[in-house]
């Protein structure tokens, strides 16, 4: 049940209903998304529910017991603990059967014949994002941004949120705790932002990230060697745009959803092909985890304050660490590790060189390093292994731009879809005023429309779960 | 920056209200197609076709009431998007004539599988099929995500190592004979072999099958007997069909599978494929649990060869990894070796 799909709109106006019937009494909403929430994960998997739920309650204990006591060295102890759990149940299903795979590899290297099936037989969806925000939660109450702990039921709440569950945003514990407090205060519904999220969540995912796969993407990849040099850098290209288009379609849909139920989810993507730097690129690009790898990461590593080769250091192993929070294989190690050189090095030219000029020629040649720097790491992710990946770039290095399988229509759909991020920032909103000025009837009947323009041109594709296994 | 917005519950309420039916009337041929794609099991199933079914009846007769449709085979048509003609089916076909009188004959197009396996005779081969030294072989691969994912590159590149081959590859995944309605394997053979005749076919289906068959307004649970009856017609008329369009076929039946009970499904539809595989007179029958089961023919995801331990399964447990692949295509090749001489 992903968000494109007939079963999760039923699904998701059923808990609108629900929610909607009881306006006025907020305790009452709130155990409403809870049993949805957990409804929504047992739908995915049955298996998945006493995951969720019993880390879910390890990090309200410790939690509890951090808010508890002053004692500095035993509210250390506690967060630690509570982190540690968090991340043995992630890598427990989330990595395990990448490490036995490594295992098996490196056994085989030393000439012994046991083997361990690498077979992970519960694969939990949005697991990755539970994990950060349940840290987030206890390490808030440690820093006493949280000042006490909440009920069981407002943290499970925070954790398993089922709009946000399976592609984020990731909230600060803090952020979510002050919206379920203020409930009493909301006067409406913001339907028409609601609306527009949702609306372009769709066109991203069905009309443009599918047809980027279908017809592009998945050719190239498939068999390299049997296109151009040409079709293959736009391959790359195609790639890095389904891929945010699917990733920040899912947050649109997500934060569309959140709003009718009356909660405010932060902004995820901001157009990050327009980067002129592959640092600004990683804060415009996931926002809120970025955010939440900094915040958590980089500077309890020591950030940037103790010289600068300890900075790369931290940097580095953030950007590693992140790539490998994307996904559970070694490609996913490698696009980690390719990022955080690129940053290391990005950061180690910036102290070298002061005063670039900020020419339009520069922010074009910059911002276009940018992307093909991006699109050529997402390689790795994207091809089955990492010898197909080397085809890959065996095709791109042939040097052939004689020919191209690309149609106008697909040419044009890269060419917008990444010159779309150099548009002002809120040209939506223009749409939005003038929809809003709609007699409400007309309102919906838009929305109707628009809906059954993104069906005629969006196109079905296999549900890939394995894209969202975050 | 304008801020949004704020409508009164009751205002939104009504809105989704318009929006819900507005779909339900203008969409309803997706909507009724993803009631037919629920679980058969399942008991909202039967409770949505019979609250929904009637609506669609009606609609599929209203002009612009399926609007959708026609301009997507449009669009579809224009940006020559791949699988166009297969994705697409028209869910009247499902629909019972006696409940809804108005349909026409032309709104159901069911396929008369009886008549259509009478209707195709099949070549006599001889045992090995002797080739010019300048034929060029022409070769079809078709299947599922079993050929896909592992396999068929696998067979594709040892063809064409062994010998001046022509390969046409087309695999789809999430697909099998028994979902006509999500796609159609026998229109898509015959696009793929129309106007040629292929030295060799190699299939391997069948992953997706182990599901109930819906036909005339009816669902037929998977494992009944009417179900196997009916699934090994299907078979029998995809395995006449590729008897016709080539001088020799392979098909390959499914693996040993990881789930004990998946495993047991699999096992019965790979006993029908060899079962009406035998009957053809062109057509083999390439076991892969011989090759890839362990010594008892159950399920393993290493296997020894050439002194190496080989990881020869995916981690689902079902599809092949690269060597898994490269050991079944070694089977396919010992057979091509003895069938086809040159």
């Amino acid at each position: 049940m992903l968000f494109p799909t007939i079963d999760f709109g039923i699904f998701c106006l059923t808990v609108l209903v629900a929610i909607w019937s009881v306006s006025g009494k907020p305790a009452v909403q709130k155990y409403i998304l809870l049993a949805a929430s957990f409804l929504f994960i047992g739908y995915l998997d049955l298996r998945f529910v006493p995951v969720f739920f019993l880390t879910g309650c390890s990090s309200f204990y410790f939690g509890k017991k951090i808010s508890a006591t002053e004692d500095a060295s035993k509210r250390k102890k506690l967060v630690v603990a509570s982190i540690i759990t968090s991340l043995v149940v992630l890598f427990f299903f989330k990595y395990f059967s990448l490490f036995l795979s490594g295992f098996n590899t490196f056994t085989a290297l030393l000439g012994i014949e046991q083997r361990y099936s690498t077979h992970n037989p519960v694969l939990t969806l949005g697991l990755s994002f539970f994990t950060l925000q349940s840290i987030s939660y206890v390490v808030d109450l440690y820093r006493r941004e949280l000042t006490k702990s909440k009920s069981v039921f407002d943290v499970m709440l925070y954790l398993v949120f089922f709009p946000k569950l399976i592609a984020g945003p990731v909230m600060k514990a803090s952020d979510f705790f002050a919206q379920l407090g203020s409930n009493e205060e909301k006067t409406g519904i913001k339907a028409s932002q609601a609306a527009s999220l949702i609306l372009k969540g769709l066109f991203k995912k069905l009309v443009i990230a599918n047809y980027l796969a279908i017809q592009i993407v998945d050719p190239v990849f498939q068999n390299p060697e049997n296109f151009s040099s040409f079709d293959a850098i736009a391959g790359a290209f195609a790639f890095a745009l389904q891929f945010y288009c699917n990733f920040s379609a899912y947050s649109d849909i997500a934060s569309g959803i959140a709003l009718l139920m009356g909660y405010e989810l932060p902004e995820n993507f901001n157009q990050p092909f327009r980067a002129k730097r592959l640092r600004d690129f990683w804060k415009r690009w996931n926002v809120t985890v970025t955010e939440w790898f900094r915040n958590y990461l980089y500077i309890q590593l020591g950030g940037n304050k103790n010289g600068r080769s300890l900075t790369y250091r931290n940097l580095f192993i953030t950007v590693v660490l992140g790539g490998i929070w994307y996904g559970a294989g070694f490609n996913f190690v490698l696009f980690g590790i390719l990022n955080g050189a690129g940053l290391v090095f990005e950061r180690y030219i910036s102290e070298k060189r002061d005063g670039v000029v900020d020419t339009l020629p520069m922010r074009i040649v910059s911002s276009l390093l940018v992307i093909t720097f991006v699109s050529l790491s997402l390689v790795f992710v994207r091809a089955e292994s990492f010898s197909m990946a080397l085809d890959y770039f065996k095709t791109v290095f042939r040097f052939d731009f004689s020919s191209s399988f690309l149609t106008p229509l697909g040419f044009s759909i890269v060419m917008w879809g990444i010159l779309s991020h150099f548009l002002p920032k809120d040209w939506g909103s223009i749409v939005r005023v003038n929809f809003e000025k709609l007699h409400p009837l007309s309102q919906a009947m838009t929305i109707g429309i628009a809906v059954l323009v993104i069906r005629t041109f969006g196109l079905d594709i296999e549900a890939n779960i394995n894209s969202f296994l975050f | 920056m304008n801020q949004p917005k704020q409508y009164r519950l009751v205002t939104v309420i009504k809105m989704t209200l318009v929006v819900v039916v507005f779909l339900s009337l203008f969409n309803s041929v997706d909507i009724i197609k993803w009631i037919y794609r629920m679980p058969v099991e399942s008991g909202l199933r039967d409770f949505l076709i019979q609250v929904y079914e009637p609506v669609y009846a009606v609609c599929s007769k209203v002009p612009y009431t399926n609007l959708t449709a026609s301009t997507r085979e449009k669009y579809r048509n224009f940006a020559e998007i791949e699988y166009r003609a297969t994705m697409d089916y028209d869910p009247a076909s499902l629909l019972s004539v006696k409940k809804y009188p108005w349909l026409t004959p032309s709104d159901k197009k069911e396929m008369n599988l009886a008549a259509k396996i009478d209707s195709l005779a099949v070549n006599p081969a001889p045992d090995s099929v002797t080739i010019d030294e300048s034929t060029v072989l022409q070769v079809l691969l078709i299947g599922d995500s079993m050929l896909k994912v592992g396999f068929g590159d696998n067979l594709q590149k040892a063809l064409k190592e062994i010998s001046n081959v022509d390969v046409t590859y087309f695999g789809k995944s999430a697909t099998g004979l028994v979902r006509q309605d999500y796609f159609d394997w026998f229109q898509q053979l015959d696009k793929l072999c129309k106007g040629k005749k292929f030295h060799l076919i190699v299939i391997m289906i069948g992953a997706n099958d182990a599901q109930g068959i819906r036909q005339d307004g009816k669902d037929i649970q998977y494992g009944s007997e009417p179900w196997i009856d009916l699934y090994r017609s299907k078979v029998n008329l995809f395995a006449r069909m590729i008897s016709n369009y080539s001088q020799k076929f392979y098909w390959i039946g499914m693996p040993p599978m990881l789930s004990k009970g998946f495993d047991g499904r699999m096992r019965t539809l790979s006993k029908i494929f060899e079962e009406e595989t035998g009957k053809m007179p062109n057509g083999k029958f390439i076991s892969a649990i011989n090759v890839l089961g362990d010594n008892k023919g159950n399920y393993t995801a290493y296997i020894k060869s050439g002194g190496k331990q080989l990881l020869v399964r995916a981690n689902d447990g079902i599809h092949l990894t690269n060597s898994g692949g490269e050991l079944l295509t070694q089977a396919v090749i010992e057979k091509f070796k003895v069938d086809f001489k040159r």
